[in-house]
């Protein structure tokens, strides 16, 4: 089984930006197309560390992880992401909320 | 000849052993108080640093929320009453400046004014009179010109906090810790 860990301090930011690329670096956008998709295509196990970040902006979170339920189907991204959070259950609640959003959409 | 015996003797001891160790033993506590200094100055930048982007990302959650709530309103789905609505931008809005306000402890004038004219650009859009509430009707099916306006500068907000992270980051802005 392929796996790869995403450390999102050390290859991405600390501080999360908007939600597309036109908002200035480090968009939620820029994340899913240049990291997160990629390396979900290319593996079987992503998991995702997001341990050390600022916080995740509603906007971010969204374009980055609830789009990505939107391209790829809920069952996929449960499958294949693992995200790692601690410290930080606002962030974690936004995150799990966006996932179900996405996915009750999508049903 | 020489030798330690008679420099000690003539005084030439102080010259010979005394004065180079003395001036090596300065050097190395100088050197020692600057890399010290440097090191301090560093972390005292970075912790800097760190609240700056901290408070970033709050200004930048509060703005996604109120922008969110202003454009719900807008475009006629709105899931709370427009009194709530009103309470919740105003909320947000006042969050924003509050975080602002805390930026003054760490940037100079001239970044902070910057700042400041940047966040209120947003804000006055965001809350142009008429408030947008009052022009629902008018966003349903049109393309309303606020509604453009609201983006337009939910965007240009963005791409500065996006860019004045980066500056700090890359010490472009120096922080008032430098």
């Amino acid at each position: 089984m392929k796996q790869r860990t995403i450390h999102f301090t050390q290859e991405f930011t600390d501080t999360p930006g908007g939600r597309h690329r036109q908002h200035g670096d480090f968009s939620g956008q820029q994340f899913r197309e240049d990291i997160l998709r990629p390396a979900l295509d290319q593996n079987d196990l992503v998991i995702l560390d997001l341990n050390g970040a600022f916080s995740f902006p509603p906007s971010f979170i969204d374009e980055a992880f609830g789009v990505l339920v939107d391209q790829l189907g809920e069952d996929i991204v449960r499958k294949k992401l693992r995200i790692e959070l601690n410290g930080n259950p606002l962030a974690q609640r936004k995150i799990a909320d966006t996932l179900n959003e996405h996915a009750a959409k999508k049903r | 000849m020489r030798d330690g015996w008679s420099d000690f003797a003539t005084g030439d001891f102080c010259t010979h052993m005394i004065t180079p160790v003395l001036v090596s033993l300065a050097t190395a506590v100088i050197a020692g108080g600057i890399t010290r200094r440097k090191e301090e100055k560093n972390r005292c930048n970075n912790a800097f640093l760190d609240e700056v982007k901290r408070h970033v990302v709050v200004i930048r959650e509060l703005s996604d929320r109120a922008t969110a709530e202003v454009l719900v309103q807008l475009t006629g789905n709105p899931t709370i009453s427009f009194k709530h609505s009103l309470q919740q931008v105003g909320t947000h809005v006042r969050g924003v400046g509050m975080n602002v306000e805390i930026l003054k402890i760490y940037l100079p004038p001239e970044v902070l004014v910057a700042l400041e004219n940047a966040s209120y650009k947003w804000a006055n859009d965001l809350c142009a009179d008429p408030y947008p509430m009052q022009k629902k009707s008018n966003a349903l099916h049109t393309h309303d010109p606020h509604l453009k306006e609201i983006q337009t500068a939910h965007v240009e907000w963005q791409k500065y906090l996006s860019r004045f992270v980066m500056e700090c980051t890359t010490g472009k802005i120096n922080l008032k810790a430098n």
